[in-house]
């Protein structure tokens, strides 16, 4: 098991995250949800809001525009239609 | 041999038509810059879409989304061509038309029933020519409105798909490689199947939130719609480079004709010269002997 997460969050217009990453917070449709390294494949569509994550101490946020989460094998990839920078 | 003057005439209109021609290489540079920059970014994210939706797809069973359907004996071939709408694009359209023309005399047989889609002008007169009916067509595509083609397309790409009047979906477009390559790709789409080269035993299936079913009604429209998108894009890209190409090709062909007609204007222009003095030696001569 990795230590960590690989975080991907790609739009149609820009690869705007490509980094390791400790820990990822997205908007699920049902909820928000939490990734630690080792999580099961997970698959959820996602609501427009905020998406954190953390490297180290320090938290980045952005504002994702909907779009799909696939979560597997320690790689997190968001596909949403835009991304706007907090 | 020709006048001086028709020569002359020649050659500024060779001129003229090589200005017509570097103008529209400039043009076709801008915009395939432009396409490009769009076509690079749309690529990693239509990349993560398909592994995505693959990897979906091969831990699914296929009874679960009507997309996701096979048949072992497809009879009805539906296929997607993609050309240009305007041509002086060298060999853009013509490898591809013929290139399909040969697939489909060569590759079809097992079909009942082919049905066509173009995108482009082009494309679309061609066959419109030989007889064969499209179910749709759309031309007039830019920069500008293909995100909403590419939705139509491929909503209707899926309600075919799911009525059962389509069993494969097959998308035929050149794939931008450079400015200088470009390679007829064929891309079956429909129906949605993983490649099963790498056959792991213990594939984990995924948890869905909030359902299974919810998110493949959401994940497999929108993936065929990302394909025909990305397909469309790299079809326009390379529309621009292989008309960039063509352009600067003709523009040097026009150079060495310029040249070529410029020596014979200055050979011809000389012989009349010399003609011209043999004529006044000539004539002296005659009068310098009368005089003896």
């Amino acid at each position: 098991m990795a230590d960590r997460i690989h975080l991907k969050v790609i739009t149609p217009t820009e690869l705007v995250v490509d980094e390791q990453v400790d820990e990822v917070v997205a908007p699920g449709e049902v909820g928000e949800f939490g990734i630690l390294p080792g999580h099961v494949p997970f698959l959820t569509t996602l609501h427009s809001g905020e998406l954190k994550y953390k490297i180290g101490n320090s938290e980045t946020k952005l504002v994702v525009e909907g779009g799909v989460a696939d979560v597997r094998n320690d790689t997190v990839s968001i596909l949403t239609d835009g991304v706007k920078e907090n | 041999m020709a006048s001086l003057r028709q020569i002359k005439t020649k050659i500024s209109s060779v001129k003229g038509t090589s200005r017509i021609m570097s103008a529209m290489k400039l043009i076709s540079a801008v915009k395939l810059k432009r396409a490009q920059d769009l076509l690079m970014a749309y690529r990693p994210y239509s990349d993560a879409y398909q592994e995505t939706t693959l990897n979906v797809a091969k831990r699914c069973d296929p009874e679960s989304h009507p997309l996701l359907r096979k048949t072992d004996e497809p009879k009805k071939l539906h296929l997607v061509f993609l050309t240009s709408d305007r041509g002086l694009c060298g060999s853009f359209n013509s490898s591809l038309i013929r290139k399909l023309e040969t697939y489909l005399v060569a590759d079809t047989k097992t079909y009942d029933e082919v049905t066509f889609s173009f995108l482009g002008r082009r494309g679309r007169d061609h066959f419109a020519k030989e007889g064969f009916k499209a179910s749709s067509s759309y031309i007039g595509i830019t920069e500008r409105n293909y995100t909403e083609i590419s939705e139509k397309v491929s909503e209707e790409l899926t309600r075919e798909f799911i009525k059962g009047d389509s069993d494969e979906v097959i998308l035929v477009y050149n794939y931008f490689k450079s400015a200088l390559i470009q390679e007829i790709t064929y891309e079956k789409v429909l129906p949605i199947e993983a490649s099963s080269e790498s056959e792991d035993e213990n594939l984990i299936d995924y948890l869905y939130e909030p359902n299974k079913k919810g998110i493949l009604s959401e994940l497999l429209p929108k993936y065929i719609q990302v394909r025909v998108q990305r397909a469309i894009q790299e079809s326009m890209t390379s529309e621009h480079a292989s008309r960039m190409t063509a352009m600067e090709n003709a523009t040097s062909n026009a150079s060495d004709v310029i040249k070529n007609l410029t020596l014979l204007y200055n050979k011809t222009r000389q012989a009349m010269i010399t003609t011209e003095l043999m004529d006044i030696v000539n004539g002296t001569e005659a009068l310098s002997k009368g005089d003896d």
